[in-house]
């Protein structure tokens, strides 16, 4: 091991999806060496088998520990969780002997088709205890935490704040909340709100992750956040990650999520970026499976 | 010879009448489908819109009171940036038919097809089938063999490898990659397509075989799909097109003349 490397913390993780795995700037296993001692964990997307999970192991993770991140189980669908996808997703998280799982909330299918892209659910108190029931329902059937993420938002409606919404959720299903800074950023600007402000109406106590990614206003309609994963992290961004750091007491893991199309350049320099203000902080990460979690509300 | 259940010419237009239905309902799952519809459909968003502005009657007053929290200027933009995702999500799952069909033919069909209630019915296996349907069902009035394209093309992509969704750059990344399961080809299912009365022929080693009548030679003698549907790019002829699925999801087509 190098000096420089013998000093690094590893303090971040990278978010990947499995079907992007040979067109990303590197590989994913390539990237996964070139960053080797900086890595506290990878999140996974897409990966539809157990076999294609042991590739990923040996591979991509060897030896990290790995955060499931579901496709599509979908807690707040008006049916309830799709409970065949969640049981066979299972397997994979065996294979991964995942930390936790995840999912963004929100709609992912027109009947039994996936949407082209997924769309939140509706801010009502009603969908937050319809969303409340699916959690629960996750946990009493599944072998893994499932931590609900905050979703990406290009239109919110509803009577309900994302703050409040959430709040509802995680006290509902006393579960833990995967915080994406980028989700919390284009939800304050589609409802034209102050992004810190949205953030601080979270309920960051129970944050165990906060997901980071890159992405752009649309420049023909400056209500809109395209949450791309390939293009740079956006200055605000990166200030709603510092803030949200410091106001998480349980906050485990966070994760980069990278998009094909980020370059090997962008990537490098957004993932220093990252590295060094977490670097700043005393905070230092603990991605441990659920025996070593902490319960939701022990801090 | 197997009815079209769904392609009845009411379906190709939006149904207000689902939507003015859904706005007097008082449920959550109502409501949540009316967001859905706003998303996709300017027929739907047009009627709530007017439902709300004549208030009373129309629009059950929860849902009237969640309906008020929309910004219809945001709402267009987004319904555009689906409509445009939706057309790549087409395009990416099925590039040969956007080879063979321009977009000046196929993009007013992926509007019409978000704007209608097939897209709220799952007919065809997959989405992009289920496109076909849509589209076969809406050209087959003017064009007997546009609707013989799309018939082809939804069976080729039938039996093709399962949609795994991967949204376009331009939309959320974290929300990609439903790895679906496919068709157990195994299995016979239910053809939601009009055979023309004719029984598919038996192909040594397939696992499943459907086959429909064409007046036109869709598939060359090497079994390549068609590149054009420009009158004069297809030779003519009474044909029985054979789509077959084999094992890995690999599928062959054939024209055998009748």
């Amino acid at each position: 091991m190098t000096p420089a490397k013998a000093q690094t913390v590893a303090r971040l993780g990278f978010g990947l999806d499995w079907q992007y795995r040979d067109r990303y700037p590197q590989s994913m296993a390539e990237l996964r060496t070139k960053y080797d001692g900086r890595l506290s964990h990878l999140s996974v997307v897409s990966l539809p088998s157990a076999g294609d999970a042991r590739v990923f192991m040996d591979e991509c993770a060897r030896g990290l520990p790995v955060v499931h991140h579901l496709p599509g189980v979908a807690p707040a669908a008006p049916g309830g969780p799709n409970l065949e996808l969640y049981t066979r997703l299972e397997a994979v998280s065996d294979v991964l002997d995942a930390v936790w799982t995840c999912e963004d909330i929100g709609l992912w299918s027109i009947g039994p088709y996936p949407l082209p892209y997924f769309t939140p659910p509706l801010f009502e108190p009603e969908l937050a205890d319809h969303v409340v029931e699916g959690i629960r329902t996750l946990h009493r059937l599944g072998r893994y935490p499932f931590v609900p993420e905050i979703p990406s938002c290009t239109l919110a409606v509803g009577r309900m704040s994302l703050g409040d919404f959430f709040h509802r959720v995680t006290d509902g299903a006393d579960c833990d909340l995967l915080l994406d800074v980028a989700h919390v950023f284009s939800y304050a600007v589609a409802a034209r709100r102050p992004f810190a402000q949205v953030l601080r109406s979270l309920p960051l106590e129970r944050v165990v992750e906060i997901h980071v990614a890159g992405g752009y206003i649309d420049p023909t309609f400056d209500n809109r956040y395209l949450d791309t994963h390939s293009h740079s992290v956006a200055p605000a961004v990166i200030d709603l990650l510092q803030e949200a750091v410091a106001a998480s007491p349980r906050l485990r893991a966070v994760t980069y999520e990278i998009g094909v199309g980020l370059d090997a350049g962008n990537l490098d320099e957004d993932f220093g970026r990252i590295e060094e203000l977490l670097g700043q902080t005393d905070w230092t990460p603990a991605v441990v499976g659920p025996s070593g979690l902490a319960p939701a509300g022990a801090a | 010879m197997i009815a079209l259940p769904t392609l009845a010419p009411d379906a190709c237009a939006v149904g207000p009448g689902t939507t003015r239905a859904l706005l007097l309902r008082d449920d959550r799952e109502a409501r949540t489908e009316l967001l859905l519809r706003l998303l996709y459909s300017k027929t739907s968003a047009d009627v709530v819109a007017d439902a709300l502005a004549a208030g009373e009657g129309r629009v059950c007053p929860e849902t009237a009171a969640v309906l008020a929290t929309v910004d219809f200027h945001a709402l267009t933009v987004e319904r555009a940036a689906r409509l445009r995702n939706l057309n790549r999500h087409l395009q990416r799952t099925c590039p040969p038919l956007w080879q063979c069909l321009d977009k000046k033919t196929l993009t007013p069909l992926v509007e019409g097809y978000a704007d209608s209630d097939a897209f709220w019915r799952s007919t065809g296996r997959t989405l992009f089938e289920n496109f076909c349907l849509y589209a076969h069902g809406a050209v087959r009035g003017r064009s007997a063999l546009l609707a013989d394209v799309f018939q082809l093309f939804g069976l080729v992509s039938r039996f093709s490898a399962p949609e795994l969704i991967a949204p376009p750059e331009d939309v959320c990344a974290c929300t990609t990659g439903i790895p679906g399961e496919g068709m157990d080809l195994t299995k016979s299912a239910f053809s939601p397509w009009d055979d023309g009365g004719l029984l598919p022929p038996v192909v040594p080693g397939a696992l499943q075989v459907e086959s429909f009548r064409s007046a036109w030679r869709l598939v060359d003698e090497r079994g390549r799909l068609p590149r054009s549907a420009e009158p004069g790019a297809l030779e003519p002829g009474d044909h029985q097109i054979v789509v077959a699925a084999f094992p890995g999801h690999r599928v062959t087509a054939a024209a055998l003349p009748l």
